[in-house]
């Protein structure tokens, strides 16, 4: 792919302090900050309604923040018009039915002033190589997908900007995305991707953004959050669940009952140990099992928390 | 450049839609349909300008087509594009897809504008061109009888009918205009085909009613009937003029209007 726009390096893909976005009575964005350092995939999350949708409006310049600043790769954000060297798509990308995979790219890039040549790259590299004289209204949500990310790597991005990415594809699509999405990081360029899975920003991210209500509750990188992160929780079952009980109480373990098991809450370590002094007790284990990561408890305990 | 780069490609949206190429072989097909349903009919339709002359001469026929297509055709075809062009966007989702590249709203617009014009002035043409020829062909080319009884020569006759069907082209260019301002404003296709053409009826039904003249001149559908100066025995061509002049005041005033409304708007993907 040709490269994109010349501009000026900077330490900070997107930086956004205080904005600001109201709907009539609704407050979409109250005063969020966000910091994308350069050459870093990083994560914007939040449950639906948060605000991550209107912030990559904003970003694109497709709506016109109320209050605050808002600068992508050092240059302010203008209402109306897209910042040079970013790319990618809000909401699901969308393209013209009627045409085939390979005339949408080829009229996105004409609007971006630019030749067909590299659209033959971009399609072998998300994987539509042999679907793209097909009309989009013949493509799965999963191929839409990919499309539109063919049609972001066209403009050859320094910030590649992306609202759900991986929403509709299979296993191997988001592997690849991944894989995508890191070499893009790793040849100098940046990604900011909204997500609501918090498994999926920690798989694919540098750091993460956490916004709640339109305000921002954590930012920072994913070793962080990590360290912030609960113990994580297991669900136990033993062959005899009381004294199983009863040991880690002695142990200091955090256990409480359940309908179908034991809830265990302790970190790794902790664990492995008090699964060792079970069985050295007598008590077999017969299920041992992740209820949920550390990181999206820490994810539900920060977006769920009254505000 | 970047206008005629939006223009092109809005052009080839438009040339790839079925209804868009079915309008436009209504448009050369159903004005031979017409007139061979008049030529093995007995009645004619004499209550219609130079209905009554469309067994005598083919020149009749283009210029009955003209009469019926203008009282709500006309603008509910052009309306079909115009109307849709923008919120087309809207209906597909692709709002968000066009103003992330390089193109700014305005240049996005023009071209959209341009492509409903033309599409406007392709109408015109084709039904113009394919009832004089279905017309001639089918009835003959005898001398057209005017509207004050002078008989008209047929190259004469087949000036005339041109000329009267090139001068629906600035209220033609109106309805568009006005399409394109209710596809802006109702970000709705039905809604931005059918406003138009409701519009034009209740023009229509205005100029039944003994109002102001200036409020008649200043209405489209009065330029679609500019071109009865050229049928009399001593042509005027006053109307014409005034009907351009008109037209393009609703054609300056929709378009910017409907500028407004698109550079002011939030996409937000609703």
């Amino acid at each position: 792919m040709s490269a994109g726009p010349t501009l000026p390096a900077v330490d900070d893909a997107v930086r956004a302090d205080g904005l600001t976005k109201r709907y009539g009575r609704t407050v979409a964005l109250a005063g969020v900050d966000l910091t994308v350092p350069a050459g870093t995939v990083h994560g914007l999350l939040g449950p639906n309604g948060a605000g991550k949708t209107t912030l990559l409006r904003t970003l694109f310049g497709l709506s016109r923040p109320d209050a605050g600043t808002l600068t992508v790769l050092g240059e302010p954000v203008v209402a109306g018009r897209t910042p040079g060297g970013l790319a990618g798509f809000v909401d699901s990308p969308r393209f013209y039915p009627y045409l085939s995979g390979r005339r949408n790219l080829e009229l996105l890039a004409a609007y971006d002033r630019r030749g067909h040549d590299d659209i033959d790259a971009v399609l072998e590299r998300v994987g539509l190589a042999g679907r793209d004289a097909d009309r989009v209204s013949a493509y799965s949500s999963g191929m839409r997908q990919r499309l539109g990310l063919a049609a972001a790597l066209l403009r050859g991005p320094r910030l590649l900007v992306l609202d759900e990415p991986v929403n509709g594809l299979d296993p191997a699509g988001i592997r690849d995305i991944g894989a995508l999405l890191r070499d893009l990081a790793a040849d100098g360029g940046s990604v900011l991707l909204s997500s609501h899975h918090m498994a999926e920003a920690e798989a694919l991210c540098d750091g993460v953004t956490i916004l709640r209500a339109g305000r921002t509750v954590h930012a920072g990188r994913v070793e962080e959050l990590r360290a912030a992160a609960p113990a994580a929780a297991h669900l136990l079952r033993t062959t005899d669940d009381a004294a199983a009980r009863a040991m880690a109480e002695r142990r200091g373990v955090d256990v409480t009952e359940q309908d179908d098991g034991l809830a265990v809450r302790a970190h790794r370590a902790d664990l492995d140990a008090y699964v060792l002094a079970l069985a050295s007790d007598g008590i077999a284990v017969r299920a041992l099992t992740e209820t949920g990561s550390p990181l999206s408890q820490l994810f539900f305990a920060l977006t769920e928390e009254s505000a | 450049m970047r206008v005629l780069t939006a223009y092109r490609w809005e052009l080839e949206k438009l040339t790839a839609q079925v209804r868009v190429r079915a309008a436009a072989a209504a448009c050369v097909l159903a004005p031979f349909v017409f007139v061979a349903v008049l030529r093995i009919q007995d009645t004619v339709p004499s209550d219609t300008l130079f209905g009554r002359w469309v067994h005598v001469s083919g020149f009749a026929a283009p210029m009955v087509v003209l009469v019926f297509t203008t009282q709500w055709a006309l603008p509910l075809l052009i309306s079909l594009v115009a109307g849709d062009i923008l919120a087309a966007e809207d209906r597909y989702g692709t709002w968000p897809t066009l103003l992330t590249r390089s193109l700014t709203r305005g240049t996005v617009y023009a071209g959209k504008v341009l492509a409903a014009l033309t599409y406007a002035v392709v109408l015109v043409v084709l039904l113009g061109l394919a009832s004089l020829t279905a017309g001639v062909t089918v009835l003959g080319h005898d001398p057209l009888v005017g509207l004050s009884g002078t008989l008209f020569s047929p190259g004469t006759s087949a000036g005339l009918v041109l000329s009267a069907w090139a001068s629906v082209l600035p209220p033609a260019l109106g309805f568009a205009a006005l399409g394109v301002l209710f596809s802006a404003a109702t970000r709705n296709g039905p809604a931005g085909i059918l406003g138009p053409t409701v519009l034009g009826l209740l023009m229509q039904v205005y100029s039944f009613v003994d109002g102001p003249r200036a409020v008649r001149s200043a209405l489209l559908t009065t330029g679609f009937e500019a071109w009865h100066g050229l049928f009399a025995a001593h042509p005027y061509r006053g109307p014409m003029v005034t009907a351009a002049a008109v037209s393009a005041v609703w054609v300056a005033v929709c378009l910017a209007a409907g500028y407004l409304l698109l550079r002011r708007r939030e996409i937000t993907g609703d």
